[in-house]
């Protein structure tokens, strides 16, 4: 399966942590407490859709309330093809980061800051 | 916004929260967030953007929320646009994938369909660029607008002179006399001489005198030289770019001498632009008026000059026209009238002579004159709209055989109409996708139509006499008019089914009820009979003007046409004149030579006439050509009354012979033995009474001619060579032998005398074959909708034939059930098409001063031709369907 992007993964981790109950405005808020970036709705649900197109998540239709003008959410769960997506990332990722310490971070071998 | 109950859900209809109702979103974007909301995945995003919207309002205040709000949404737009566009070209892609199943599936009926379209719109492209060069015509001159030509109207003892010409002091006296007048120029045309420069000799026709101004009045770009000492010194000339690359090659032709007919040496001292396809005048020589002493001439009786008139700008050119007659006529015709005639103005009028000047557009003139002496064959007006009406008719009987089979298809694809709209197909993506279908087809039929005109071009070029090209880029109206045309046809044909068929109720069409049959066949009906009525027409124009060239070829013209040689300008042989055509006389196959200063497809000369005995004002104007005693026998004419001149002594020199039509004329009742005396005062005796003759179109009736004899030592210069036991082609090198012996290295220029007398005829002919190719693609793009149209009518009764076939009808009672309906439409069509058709080419007839007979025949023909390209076309489709085992066609239900 072709690798998702960076900004897909991030997507894909919150909606595996929220548990089912993932929609737009969960996800972005999320992002935020972990990078401290406002990503605007548009960078998420470019991503969001082609995760779906993928077959990663899946969408389903939650309540309205009424701070959102009695609109439907549209939530998101993560699929098993997801979770594999996921799996198998953190495994290439595991062995990429895997001779990496905080020595070789912190520059000592190129010489960098 | 705020009252569409779809965006609002009251806060505490829903929840019941005592919460107050959180402030509204900015109107405008928020109701353009909903408008475009269905373009975004999730397909509503405004719940999102509403809830933090509610949020910062709280939050940070309702200015940064609203501030926020937007900025998302302008960052949305590019999401948006993006799926915008995607979602119409998978739409597109579809259209087009079903579009190209249904072409694949009915391979016939995409084949007919393009070619028929392609074939109509090759057709009007080729048409429309024809129309279009005929309209062009002397455009191109800057001052077009502002400059005529003068004509003259002269009625005398009722014979009628007629012509865009005017006397040789016109010119002159118009930038004399009249302020209005801002410039007048003169050209002439005067033989054609043989040029030479070195070892290169040519002759040549376009040889015009022409005076100074008239570079001020047409545009005549010079490329070498100074306009404005351009045709001023006698012994001068001007010649275009392809007469000096011809001359001169790469040589710097201003200071070169060409030598004309080894007589006269012209300096060149300009060289202009080639003069454009579109003119009604084309020169290679301009040669100053000064050279010839006929142009100070103060004749105002005589016309021979055509004179154009530049005019100031915002001259009422009738009115002027009315003045200057008056002024002129005073001043100075009358007193040529008194001195040629012997009348006063006055008596000349009262004797019932006309004599009246007018004037013509000059961008008028390729179309719209057609009198004596035109400068070059012109171009007919009925024509243009004859051809443009032509054009339109094949361009919609194409279009009309595409919604027409189309229609036919109605019942074809309505089945998949309903099964369309039950799975949920809009209507409008129903439009879409025939609209697609219609349009694919149409541009395909005019992509197809250009590589088809391509191919036709040259062959229509040399009938039509022209040298069209397909404009791509220098018109630039043409690519967009292209576009247009593909999707006008694609529109119009393809709109009516469109809207038809989607409109099919599923229920309906799906348990095979009615599809609206009745108002499609009405529809069907009308459109062949169109088109056939446009056939006959065409059919009938075509064999119409065929039978007036067969009258006119078939005709007695009074004269022999084949197996005549004619040698030109053998008055340069001078005194070997004689001897050159001893020679030729002796050679074996020749059966006469004869010696004339003009024969029978040239403007011949004319004068005035009377009997003696007649009081001066009985003048009468005569053609007249001067001849030596053989002419008769050598175009083999017949005489009346009489005698024609003799030898040895080549009779007294006052003896001449008239037409039948000039005795008439003269009003002489036994011609023979009486006196004529002509306007110079000369007497002569009449001779001989010869059979009239066309000498020139069968346009004007047949006009009165006077031979006059040669002196015996000829100077004519034509030598006609009539042939008996030879063939023309095998003579010419012997021909060409005794003519250098005797001309040493004067070019030899020989014409076959039937080529030159067919260039008479040319223009009708030219229409002849215009009108055959045009009939032709009717016909057969009018019976390939036909065929297509029974190929289906018959498909769709396929079960029918099959159960009348298990009920017992014989495969000839199906042909003739269906041959019934076909035949209805053919009658309709002969009774709309052969009244029309009549009327037409009746008026294209009365034209012509001898004509065929407009005979029952020629309909009775075109109405067999079409009712056998009908049957055949129909029969085999109906054929085909009956022949079919009715087990294979019943089997399915």
């Amino acid at each position: 399966m072709k690798l998702v992007t960076r900004n897909e993964e991030m997507i894909l981790l919150a909606v595996l942590r929220q548990d089912g109950q993932a929609y737009g405005v969960s996800i972005r808020e999320m992002i935020q407490q972990v990078t401290g970036e406002e990503w605007s709705f548009a960078s998420i649900y470019e991503p969001l859709a082609k995760l779906a197109r993928n077959g990663l998540v899946e969408k389903y239709r939650g309540d309205a309330t009424p701070e959102r003008g009695g609109r439907h959410k549209v939530l998101y769960r993560i699929t098993p093809a997801g979770r594999a997506a996921l799996a198998e990332l953190q495994m290439i990722q595991r062995e990429m980061w895997a001779d990496v310490g905080a020595e070789r971070l912190t520059g000592r071998e190129t010489g960098e800051t | 916004m705020a009252e569409d109950p779809g965006c609002i859900n009251v806060p505490g209809e829903s929840t019941g929260l005592s919460q107050p109702a959180p402030p509204w979103p900015p109107r405008g974007a928020a109701w353009l967030a909903g408008r475009l909301s269905r373009f975004v995945d999730p397909e509503d995003p405004l719940g999102d953007l509403h809830e933090v919207y509610a949020h910062l309002a709280v939050t940070s205040g309702a200015r940064r929320a609203r501030a926020w709000y937007r900025i998302q949404l302008l960052l949305l737009l590019p999401l948006i646009l993006k799926n915008l566009i995607y979602w119409s070209i998978m739409m597109w892609k579809n259209y087009l994938k079903i579009t190209w199943r249904t072409m694949c599936r009915r391979k016939g009926y995409t084949f007919i369909n393009i070619i028929g379209l392609a074939l109509g719109v090759a057709c009007f492209v080729l048409i429309g660029l024809y129309v279009q060069d005929e309209l062009s015509y002397d455009r191109y001159h800057t001052q077009a607008d502002r400059i005529q030509r003068v004509g003259v109207r002269v009625m005398n003892q009722g014979v009628l002179f007629h012509a865009g010409q005017a006397a040789a002091p016109m010119a002159a006296a118009l930038r004399r006399d009249y302020p209005e007048v801002e410039s007048a120029a003169r050209i002439f045309r005067a033989g054609a001489p043989v040029l030479r420069y070195k070892d290169r000799v040519f002759s040549e026709e376009r040889w015009f005198y022409a005076d100074p101004e008239i570079l001020d009045i047409f545009t005549i770009p010079f490329r070498r030289g100074e306009p404005e000492e351009a045709l001023i010194r006698p012994g001068t000339l001007v010649l275009t770019e392809s007469m000096a690359r011809k001359y001169f090659g790469d040589e710097n032709p201003l200071g070169k001498t060409l030598r004309a007919d080894n007589r006269r040496d012209y300096e060149v001292t300009g060289v202009v632009a080639d003069v454009p396809a579109n003119s009604h005048v084309h020169y290679d020589f301009l040669v100053p008026m000064k050279s010839i002493a006929y142009a100070e001439s103060d004749n105002w009786i005589s016309h021979n000059f055509y004179t154009y008139v530049l005019f100031r700008p915002g001259v009422d050119v009738t009115d002027f026209c009315g003045r200057m007659q008056a002024d002129v006529i005073r001043k100075y015709v009358g007193p040529g009238l008194k001195g040629a005639l012997g009348l006063t103005t006055e008596e000349f009028f009262a004797a019932g002579g006309e004599f009246d000047y007018f004037f013509q557009p000059l961008t008028d003139i390729h179309l719209g004159s057609h009198l004596e002496k035109e400068l070059e064959p012109n171009g007919h007006e009925v024509y243009v709209y004859l051809f443009s009406v032509i054009a339109l008719a094949i361009l919609l009987i194409a279009g009309v055989n595409f919604v027409n089979l189309a229609t036919a298809r109605a019942t074809d694809r309505a089945r998949e109409v309903g099964v369309r709209k039950t799975i949920g197909s809009r209507r409008d993506q129903l439009v879409g996708q025939f609209l697609c279908e219609a349009l694919l087809l149409s541009s395909l039929a005019v992509l197809l139509a250009l590589p088809l005109v391509h191919l036709v071009l040259p062959g229509f070029n040399q009938l039509a006499g022209k040298i069209l090209h397909v404009p791509y880029l220098d018109n630039p109206v043409f690519i967009p008019f292209l576009v247009g045309l593909a999707l006008f046809v694609g529109l119009l044909a393809g709109l009516y089914p469109a809207f038809r068929l989607s409109a099919f109720r599923p229920v309906s069409v799906l348990r095979g009820g009615t599809t609206g049959e009745g108002a499609t066949s009405r529809l069907r009906g009308v459109l062949v009979v169109f088109q056939f009525a446009v056939s006959l027409v065409l059919i009938v124009g075509t064999l119409v003007v065929y039978s007036q060239l067969a009258f006119i070829q078939d005709r007695n013209l009074g004269f022999e046409r084949e197996q005549i040689v004619v040698v030109r300008k053998a008055d340069d042989l001078g005194g070997s004149l004689v001897p050159f055509m001893n020679e030729v006389a002796a050679l074996p196959g020749v059966a006469a030579v004869s010696n004339s200063s003009d024969i029978m497809g040239e403007n011949l000369g004319d004068t005035l006439y009377r009997p003696l005995d007649r009081p001066a004002d009985h003048l009468k104007l005569i053609r007249h050509l001067w001849v030596d005693p053989s002419f008769a026998e050598a175009y083999g004419m017949q005489m009346a009354d009489g005698r024609f001149f003799i030898r040895p002594d080549q009779d007294a020199r006052q003896a001449v012979v008239i037409t039948e039509t000039a005795a008439r004329n003269l009003e002489l009742d036994a011609a023979v033995g009486e006196q004529l005396i002509s306007m110079e005062g000369k007497t002569y005796t009449v001779v001989g009474v010869i059979r009239d003759f066309h000498f020139e179109s069968l346009h004007q009736p047949i006009r009165p001619v006077l031979f006059r004899v040669l002196s015996p030592d000829g100077g004519g210069k034509f030598v006609s060579v009539r042939l008996d036991s030879v063939g023309m082609r095998e003579i010419l090198p012997r021909l060409e032998n005794l003519w250098r012996k005797h001309a040493g290295g004067q070019a030899f220029e020989y014409e076959f005398f039937d080529d030159h007398f067919a260039r008479v005829f040319l223009s009708e002919e030219r229409t002849g074959r215009v009108f055959l190719i045009f009939s032709i693609l009717a016909v057969g793009i009018a019976s390939l909708g036909l065929l297509g149209l029974a190929a289906f009518m018959t498909r769709q009764r396929t079960r029918e034939i099959g159960i009348r076939r298990v009920l017992g009808a014989t495969t000839r009672e199906i042909w003739w059930l269906f041959l019934r309906l076909f035949g209805r439409w053919l009658g309709l069509a002969a009774l709309i098409g052969i009244p029309l058709a009549w009327w037409i080419m009746d008026r294209w007839l009365e034209d012509f001063a001898y004509r065929t007979r407009l005979g029952v025949g020629v309909f009775g023909a075109a109405l067999l031709l079409v009712v056998l390209v009908a049957l055949v076309t129909v029969s085999l489709q109906i054929l085909r369907a009956a022949r079919v085992r009715p087990v294979d066609t019943l089997r399915c239900e």
